[in-house]
């Protein structure tokens, strides 16, 4: 599945992610492996590794209510929480897709954010600078300094449970989400 | 290939539809975030924000595209909207620009805004919206906009207007221009404008006319940018007139008001997040009916007299005895100029200064007017802010009564106790001229005024303009009537130009300058804009000269308490754009001026320190200093980095004293004290009766939003921005609300067949913006964002009348009225139904 390309090395998948993005669908056929498996890939400014965001198990849908479940993602060190809304949720899953899951760090300047107002739909305001992000709306920057939107954890669900399958949005402090 | 985040997520989820069952727990998704890494040789230079007046330190990196860093230092780290990537010296680098975290003044730590969180954004990048900068000279040829070179353009604008002050003399030529965009600019426009020219048709982007912002502190003796943060810190009590300040100075309100813990007396129609804060520690929000400030001033006034507390000690030392006052010039000060003994005799004698009285007016009720009597009466450590809420309004009765109700209470040249504005934008302005007053037609009662722009032009008086950096027409009252004229001047009287003066791709100097004359002698108005993007007026325009701005040559100026820094050069101005100083100096030399001549904007900033010594500007002393050490200014500034120095500066042998606060010792009149000043309800009372809503119409009053900067220029070219704004926003309360219909997402028209023009007379003034429902503000008040990308047709000041004080030529931008009616569902009803709770 290699290619040597002189300085940098060709991946089979970035191939299929450039035909998957001309509208083409059928991904799975290349069955990847570990969760920790690294690619490399050229891009512009040399060779870089590509790095696959874990799938984990965080809730069985039946304990996702209004209560924010804590767990750790993509890894302990960057806390986020699990809960359910009382609408649907873009990126949301579950029933009504109103189970969402977010960073819990203010990406304006890294304070945990506390609130979690599932009556609004909303994160915030943080107390240190009263950041607020809308968590129905993809963690959109409501009110405050953020220059950033709510890094927002993409969830899937099987059966009965809820998985952690990526990210949007880069955690607070970090230069990737899964170093 | 690369995918942008969203476009990926689509089509991982597509993946993981596909062949969900053969991979339902392998990892699917990529992580496609990735920061370059800032090598340990990028290139680090000091600047400070562009924006609001607070001018917070930021850092600018910037390395080569192809070099990478390699060490994931932690201290190195930046949000993605902190990076771009431009042009260095024609080669396309990295950009970051983020704020100072050694920073230990203004911005403590690396605190910033989500305005000046997006700074790198500004910069022009081929691969973002800032490519629609403009890039080349243009002239209007057969009613478009085509491109030419500079020496023709330069040539023909030197030739016209040399020609207009020929034959129509000097008030035909007239000049519109920012206040704030650093010395280098506004030194060499208002050199040529005022010294050379010497025209009184001249106004900055904010007035029709020179004129203070706030009159009553000005004739006080009190300079609005007097204090220092530090002294917001340590007050105990802070009156907040007509600011959204964490909206609007978000690092003054975070890094100096709140740390200090001072309990907030907000005045705002608006239950902004300011007032919530307020609210939430032992503050008070006193809802105010717009226009009323004057009345809420004298009646809190009338309170702290009657319970004996105000600073006695303070009035007898530091402000006016009967002979100082007869010895202070100005004619507003000899109308509303008093002794403590005269100013306390007119608020205790007036009935309406009663807290009941004053309640049914203000709409603040009597108990609220009494608890801020009582937290700010001596021995409190009181201060006082204001912005456009207050001076926007009944200008000099408000700036009067605020000023006043501070010495009062013993604040004024104290730590901790100040009396200033929070400020808008930054101060950038050191004139390189007189104002020709003695050329203006315009008085009050035989006192001169200094020429209002608006009127003149909209009486057909100006042949030639040129606006540099601003909107004017959204920004100035009765916008309609004015954008109407400016139409006609320019696009509709006289010939116009064509094709004719083109010969083979090239423009006829002669041949242009020819059209030109013709036009301006057929009573049409040449008009010659200068900005970073073209916008509602360049319609207009028949030159346009593209500017290049922050972050793309070297500039100076000082932010809200007087520190003066260096704005360095980060990154390429796009295509032929040059400073605006280069322009006019380019300009002025073709005119025939003498004294344009400098080499690079340094000189200027060397010539402007002579310009600014004995003002509150003044740093000779860093000019000086520098000479002596064979740097240039701009160089021994740059390398008092982010920290800079507060001005007046003085020289302690080869250290650099700055001036945290000015009125410790003096005000700035001629007996050095403070003149208590009379704002009066009774002479409010009439214009505020014939502005107020009648019948169903609803006052309109305007705002601002923390995301967005003046009128979005670059706010609009910055996805976050303009996905949450794509239009213009107007809050209207609940009960308003219901009872004519209106959801929030719908479009709504407000209008007033009554708002008068400059010249006096009636006509429609009408605007549109999506609703949006909030109890926030005040029943019957609806709130809009001021200048929504100087677009005439949802510009709040379509509906602000374009009669100005009498006594200090500016609009009552914050006082309007309008029928509102829903026109229909906005195409935006899903995108800007969320808002900005504004809670803390």
């Amino acid at each position: 599945m290699w290619v040597d390309m002189g300085a940098g090395v060709y991946s089979g998948r970035r191939r299929l992610l450039r035909v998957l993005g001309r509208g083409a669908v059928g991904a799975g056929i290349f069955g990847l492996t570990a969760a920790t498996r690294d690619e490399l890939t050229p891009s512009a400014h040399g060779t870089e590794v590509r790095r696959y965001y874990p799938r984990v198990r965080v809730a069985s849908i039946a304990e996702v209510g209004a209560e924010p479940i804590a767990f750790g993602y993509p890894d302990e060190a960057s806390p986020c929480f699990l809960v359910r809304l009382d609408r649907p949720a873009e990126h949301g899953v579950g029933p009504n897709e109103a189970i969402v899951a977010f960073s819990r760090i203010c990406p304006h300047m890294g304070c945990p954010i506390e609130r979690v107002v599932v009556a609004d739909a909303q994160l915030g305001p943080c107390g240190c600078h009263y950041s607020a992000f809308d968590l129905a709306f993809a963690g959109r920057q409501l009110q405050g300094q953020s220059t950033e939107d709510l890094p927002q954890v993409l969830l899937e669900t099987d059966d009965d449970t809820v998985w952690a399958v990526g990210m949007r949005g880069l955690v607070y402090g970090r230069f990737a989400n899964v170093p | 290939m690369k995918f942008t985040r969203r476009e990926f997520s689509g089509l991982a989820a597509a993946g993981v539809a596909g062949g969900c069952a053969a991979t339902q727990s392998e990892p699917t998704h990529v992580d496609d975030t990735s920061l370059p890494i800032i090598p340990a040789h990028a290139k680090r230079v000091p600047t400070a924000c562009d924006y609001c007046i607070v001018g917070c330190g930021y850092e600018a990196i910037t390395w080569p595209v192809e070099d990478r860093g390699t060490d994931e230092d932690p201290a190195d780290w930046y949000a993605p909207a902190m990076h771009t990537i431009a042009d260095v010296d024609g080669r396309p680098h990295h950009v970051v620009v983020r704020p100072d975290r050694s920073s230990r003044v203004v911005n403590v730590g690396g605190d910033f805004s989500v305005r000046g969180g997006t700074l790198a954004q500004k910069l022009y990048s081929k691969d973002r919206a800032t490519r629609e900068r403009l890039t080349t000279p243009l002239l209007r040829v057969d009613g478009e906009l085509v491109p030419i070179g500079w020496d023709e353009a330069l040539e023909i604008n030197a030739r016209v207007g040399r020609y207009v002050l020929d034959r129509h003399g000097e008030l035909a030529w007239g000049m519109k221009h920012y206040s704030y965009q650093y010395y280098e600019n506004t030194y060499a426009l208002t050199k040529l404008a005022l010294g050379a020219v010497n025209t009184p048709v001249w106004a900055v982007h904010d007035k029709p006319a020179e004129a203070s912002d706030t009159p009553g502190l000005s004739d006080a003796g009190v300079y609005a940018f007097n204090a220092s943060y530090q002294d917001w810190r340590d007050a105990e009590v802070i009156f907040v007139s007509g600011v959204s300040l964490y909206d609007a100075k978000s690092i003054l309100f975070q890094d100096w008001v709140a740390p200090g813990g001072a309990k907030l007396i907000v005045v705002n129609p608006r239950r902004d997040l300011t007032a919530s804060y307020a609210l939430a520690n032992g503050g008070l929000h006193l809802q105010v009916v717009p226009g009323t400030d004057t009345l809420l001033h004298n009646a809190i006034a009338r309170q702290i007299i009657e319970m004996g507390g105000e600073d006695a000690a303070f009035i007898a030392a530091r402000t006016v005895s009967a002979e100082d006052l007869a010895g202070e010039g100005g004619f507003r000060r000899a109308a509303f100029g008093r002794t403590y003994e005269d100013y306390r005799a007119f608020i205790l004698g007036r009935d309406e200064h009663r807290a009941e009285a004053a309640a049914e007016i203000t709409g603040v009720p009597a108990e609220q007017i009494r608890a801020a009597a009582q937290m700010l009466a001596a021995p409190a450590k009181s201060a006082f802010m204001l912005e456009k809420g207050n001076y926007w309004s009944h200008n000099v009765d408000n700036t009067n009564s605020f000023v006043s109700l501070g010495l009062l209470v013993g604040a004024g040249g104290a730590p901790g106790r100040v009396i200033g504005r929070a400020g808008g934008h930054q101060r950038g302005m050191i004139k390189g001229g007189r104002y020709p007053h003695d050329k203006s037609p315009d008085h009050y009662e035989g006192h001169p005024l200094a020429l209002n722009v608006d009127r003149w032009v909209t009486e057909g008086r100006v042949r030639y303009m040129w606006v540099v950096g601003t909107t004017w027409c959204a920004a100035m009252g009765a916008t309609g009537h004015l954008d109407e004229v400016i139409s006609i001047l320019t696009r509709h009287t006289g010939p116009q130009m064509t094709s004719a003066v083109m010969r083979a791709g090239r423009v006829d100097v002669e041949a242009a300058v020819d059209a030109l004359r013709a036009k301006v002698d057929a009573l049409g108005m040449v008009l010659v804009q200068q900005d970073i993007y073209a916008n509602g007026l360049s319609a207009y325009a028949d030159l346009v000269f593209p500017a290049a701005g922050w972050g793309e040559a070297d500039f100076t100026r000082m932010q809200g308490e007087r520190r003066l820094r260096m704005y360095s050069r980060i990154a390429d101005a796009p295509g032929d754009a040059r400073p605006d100083w280069w322009i006019v100096a380019q300009t002025a030399q073709r005119m025939g001026y003498e004294g344009f001549d400098w080499p690079d904007g340094n000189a200027i900033f060397e010539e402007a320190a002579e310009a600014s010594v004995g003002s509150p500007h003044d740093y000779q002393a860093l000019v000086d200093l520098a000479r002596e050490r064979g740097e240039s200014g701009h160089e021994f500034l740059r390398a008092l980095g982010t920290e800079g120095v507060q001005c007046p500066i003085r020289r302690d042998g080869d250290a650099l004293v700055g001036t945290p606060r000015l009125h410790d010792e003096r005000f700035f009149t001629t007996s050095g004290r403070a003149v208590f000043m009379e704002g009066s309800w009774a002479r409010v009372a009439p214009v505020q009766e014939r502005i107020a809503p009648r019948g169903d119409e609803l006052w309109v009053t305007n705002m601002r939003v923390n995301a967005l900067w003046q009128s979005l220029a670059d706010d609009a070219r910055i996805p976050q921005r303009i996905d949450r704004y794509p239009a213009n926003v107007v809050h209207i309360h609940p009960a308003d609300a219901a009872a004519r219909g209106i959801a929030t997402g719908d479009w709504v028209s407000l209008e007033n067949d009554s708002v008068l023009n400059h010249q006096g007379q009636p006509h429609l003034g009408r605007v549109r913006a999506v609703a949006l429902v909030t109890d926030s503000t005040r029943r019957g008040v609806m709130c809009t964002y001021f200048n929504y990308r100087g677009d005439v047709s949802q510009s709040a000041n379509c509906l602000t009348d374009g009669e100005v004080d009498p006594m200090n030529p500016v609009y009552r931008y914050k006082l309007a009225r309008a029928r509102v009616v829903r026109l229909g569902r906005s195409e935006f009803a899903e995108t800007m139904v969320r808002h900005a709770p504004n809670r803390v």
